[in-house]
C-alpha cells in the first residue's frame, strides 16, 4: 500500500546566482518528488547545483521560480521566523563538515534544536538519549566534539538531525570525511530512517553511498539528466 | 539545552574574548568610580575647609564683639540721653550735664519696646569738693543696668554699687592710701570702699561711684538723673544715630540724644572690616575651590565619555570578532530552526554578562582597594563614605546595558546571517 501524499515535491525549480561573469543557473527547471521511505542520491560534477537544490529543499534558499512542498506545505509562503519553525519541525540536516557546536558536549549538541522552540524538554531529552544509545554514543555524552572521532561526530550530527523526528532528511556529502566503516554505519542509519517512512535526499560523490540509496539522480548544469 | 546554557558554555569556551570584554567594562567602571570619588572628595574637602574658616571667623568675631562690648562701656560707643535744655558745650567742657531729668525716664524706656539699644544705664554726675579730704572729685551715682522689660535677661554691663559703699578711681585710692574694706567719710556719711580701679588715664581716675539713691540724697536731687547711657546699637543702617533718635525721641520727646566715643566706633568699624575681610577670604576660598571643582568636572566630563566610548568600541569590536568566529555555528543554528531573535539574544546575553561581571569586579576592587588610595586620591576620605548606595548600584545597572548597546550592531549582524549563504560557502 502506497502513501498517497509525498513527503517532498519540487516543481520546476530555478535558481540563478550573479557572478562577475554574468548570472549562473545553479538550478534550472528541476522537478522532483520524494515519497515516504524514499531515499534519493544526487550526484554530478562540482558546481552542477546539487547543494543549491538541497538548500532550496531545506527551506533555506528561496528559488527564483518554482515551488516546493514538504508534507504538503509550502515553506516559502511563510515569513523568516515561520520558515525557521517549519524547518525545525519537518527537516533534518546532515553536513559533510558535521557543523557541531564546538563548546557544547555531545548531549547538548544533539539537544541544540531545543533552542528553536518550547517543546517538551523532558521528551526531547529522552529521545536524544535513545538516539545516542542507538548510535553507540552513550559513553560520550559529556565529551565535546573535538574529543570525538570523525565517525562519532557525524553520528552526533545525525542524532541532532533526527531529534525532532523530521519527515525529510537532507544530507550533503554525509560520508565525505568518513572512512569506509564509519561511512557504512551512517548509510545504514539513513537507510533505516527512510525505511521508517521518512524521505532522504542526499548529495554524494561516493559510489558506495549512492548504492545505499533507492534512487540515484545525476545533475548536470542545474538539470537532472539521468 | 537552553539559551542560558549556550551562553555560559560559549563564555567558558572563549575565555579570552570574554575576559577582554570584562576588562573593558571593569576599567570603565573603575574610572567612573574613581572620578566620582575624586569629585566627592573635593566637595567634602571644600566643606571642611570652608566650615573651619567659618568657625574660626565666628570665634574671632565673637572675641571682637566681646572686646567691643566691653570697650563700649568704658570708652563709650554710647548714646547719651540728656535733658532737652542741656547745653552740649557745657557737657563737653566739664564732662557731664548740669541739667537733670526725672529718673522715671529710664523706667519709661525700659518698659517700652525699643529695639535699637540693648542696655540702659542711668546716672547722676556732679563735680564736687570732697569736704573731708579737701579735693575735687567727680561723683557718679549709678543704679546699675536697668533691664529692658521685653528682652531676655542679659549679663549686666555694670553692677550697681551697694548702699554705703564706694568705688574709687585710681588717683583717689592711691593718693589717699585707701583699699577695699577701708572705711571713709564722704559728705558726712560713712562708706566702705568696695572696689579700687586700676589706672585708666582718664577722669575715671578721680571719680567716686556710689549708689544712685544715696547720691541723689547727698546732692539733694531725689528722683533726678542727668544722663542715661544707652549702649550697643542694633541699627541696620549706617545712620545709627538717626535711627536711635527717631525711636527714642518718640518715647522721651523732651530729651536730646548724642553719640560719643569715636574710638570704640573705630574699633567697631574695624570689627566690621575684619568680618568683611574674613567673609571675602571665605568667598575667595569658595571661588577658588569652585574653580578647581569646575576644572575637575571639565576633566571628568572629557574623560568619562572618552572612556565610555572606548569601552563600548572595545566591546563592540570583541563582539564582532566573536560573531565572525561563530559564523558556522550561527549558520547551523539557523538551519535547524533557531530564530534570528534567539541568536540576537545569545550575543546580547553574552555582552550583558560581560557588562555585569566587569561592573561587579570594578566596584569590588574600588570598595576593597579604595583604602589604599584614600590619601593620594580621595584626600583622606574613605571611598565608602564618599559614595552613596546609588553610586554603587547604578554602574551595576548601566554597565550591562551599555555593553548590550555596544554589542548591538555585531549581534544584529549575527542574527541576520543567512544560513544558506553560510552553508553554501562552507
Amino acid at each position: 500500500m502506497t502513501d498517497p501524499s509525498p513527503v517532498f515535491t519540487a516543481d520546476n525549480l530555478r535558481k540563478s546566482f550573479s557572478t562577475p561573469r554574468g548570472p549562473v543557473k545553479a538550478v534550472d527547471g528541476i522537478s522532483l518528488e520524494l515519497a515516504p521511505s524514499d531515499f534519493v542520491a544526487l550526484h554530478g560534477p562540482s558546481g552542477c547545483g546539487k547543494s543549491t537544490l538541497l538548500l532550496i529543499a531545506g527551506a533555506l534558499l528561496s528559488p527564483d521560480e518554482g515551488t516546493i512542498r514538504i508534507d504538503d506545505a509550502d515553506p516559502y509562503a511563510l515569513d523568516a521566523n515561520g520558515r525557521a519553525a517549519f524547518r525545525a519541525a519537518n527537516v533534518g540536516f546532515v553536513f559533510q563538515q558535521f557543523h557541531l557546536i564546538p563548546f557544547l558536549d555531545v548531549l547538548d549538541n544533539v539537544l541544540a534544536p531545543q533552542l528553536s522552540g518550547r517543546e517538551d524538554r523532558g521528551a526531547l531529552r529522552t529521545r536524544a538519549l535513545e538516539l545516542l544509545e542507538k548510535f553507540n554514543l552513550s559513553h560520550r555524552l559529556n565529551h565535546v566534539p573535538s574529543a570525538l572521532s570523525v565517525g562519532e561526530q557525524q553520528r552526533v550530527a545525525l542524532a541532532r538531525a533526527l531529534l525532532k523526528s523530521p519527515r525529510l532528511l537532507l544530507a550533503d556529502e554525509p560520508t565525505g570525511n568518513l572512512d569506509e566503516e564509519n561511512a557504512r554505519v551512517i548509510m545504514d542509519h539513513l537507510s533505516e530512517f527512510a525505511k521508517n517512512r521518512g524521505a532522504v535526499l542526499m548529495v554524494t560523490h561516493d559510489p558506495a553511498a549512492r548504492a545505499s540509496a533507492k534512487r540515484s539522480l545525476h545533475l548536470e548544469a542545474g538539470r537532472i539528466t539521468a | 539545552m537552553n539559551l542560558r546554557r549556550l551562553v555560559v558554555r560559549e563564555i567558558l569556551h572563549r575565555k579570552l574574548n570574554f575576559a577582554l570584554s570584562v576588562l573593558g567594562v571593569f576599567l570603565a567602571v573603575l574610572c567612573v568610580i574613581a572620578t566620582l570619588g575624586i569629585l566627592r572628595a573635593h566637595d567634602a574637602q571644600t566643606d571642611r575647609i570652608i566650615g573651619e574658616m567659618e568657625v574660626q571667623t565666628r570665634d574671632e568675631m565673637a572675641k571682637l564683639e566681646d572686646e567691643i562690648r566691653k570697650s563700649m562701656k568704658g570708652l563709650g560707643f554710647n548714646i547719651y540721653i540728656f535733658p532737652e535744655d542741656q547745653e552740649m558745650s557745657e557737657v563737653y567742657a566739664q564732662g557731664y550735664a548740669s541739667k537733670s531729668m526725672p529718673e522715671e525716664y529710664v523706667n519709661k524706656l525700659a518698659s517700652s519696646d525699643i529695639v535699637t539699644v540693648n542696655h540702659l544705664l542711668p546716672s547722676l554726675t556732679r563735680k564736687i569738693k570732697w569736704p573731708e579730704k579737701a579735693r575735687t572729685v567727680i561723683l557718679i551715682g549709678v543704679r546699675g543696668e536697668v533691664p529692658l522689660a521685653h528682652r531676655d535677661p542679659k549679663a549686666p554691663l555694670i553692677d550697681p554699687v551697694e548702699e554705703d559703699k564706694l568705688v574709687l578711681g585710681y588717683e583717689l585710692h592711691r593718693s589717699l592710701d585707701l583699699a577695699p574694706g577701708d572705711t571713709v567719710e564722704f559728705m558726712g556719711e560713712s562708706f566702705t570702699v568696695e572696689k579700687c580701679h586700676d589706672e585708666r588715664g582718664s577722669k575715671d581716675d578721680i571719680t567716686i561711684w556710689m549708689n544712685l539713691g544715696q547720691c541723689q540724697e547727698l546732692l539733694q536731687m531725689e528722683g533726678r538723673i542727668n544722663a542715661i547711657q544707652a549702649l550697643e546699637c542694633n541699627c541696620a543702617t549706617v545712620d545709627r544715630l538717626g535711627e536711635i533718635r527717631k525711636e527714642l525721641l518718640q518715647i522721651l520727646p523732651d530729651t536730646r540724644i548724642i553719640e560719643t566715643g569715636s574710638t570704640a566706633l573705630a574699633r567697631a568699624e574695624a570689627r566690621n572690616t575684619a568680618q568683611a575681610t574674613a567673609e571675602r577670604q571665605i568667598a575667595g576660598k569658595k571661588q577658588e575651590r569652585a574653580r578647581l571643582r569646575r576644572e575637575r568636572e571639565r576633566f571628568a566630563g572629557l574623560l568619562l565619555p572618552i572612556v565610555s566610548v572606548f569601552s563600548m568600541a572595545w566591546i563592540g569590536m570583541l563582539t564582532l570578532t566573536n560573531v565572525r568566529e561563530r559564523i558556522p555555528e550561527i549558520g547551523i543554528l539557523r538551519a535547524i530552526g533557531v530564530k534570528s531573535r534567539t541568536v540576537l539574544t545569545a550575543f546580547l546575553g553574552r555582552a550583558f554578562v560581560a557588562g555585569l561581571t566587569g561592573a561587579a569586579l570594578g566596584l569590588a576592587l574600588a570598595f576593597f582597594a579604595g583604602p589604599l588610595f584614600e590619601e593620594n586620591f580621595f584626600q583622606g576620605h574613605s571611598i565608602s563614605s564618599l559614595l552613596d548606595a546609588r553610586d554603587w548600584w547604578l554602574p551595576l545597572l548601566l554597565a550591562p546595558l551599555f555593553a548590550c548597546l555596544a554589542a548591538w550592531l555585531p549581534s544584529f549582524h549575527a542574527a541576520q546571517q543567512d544560513p544558506a549563504v553560510v552553508l553554501r560557502h562552507d
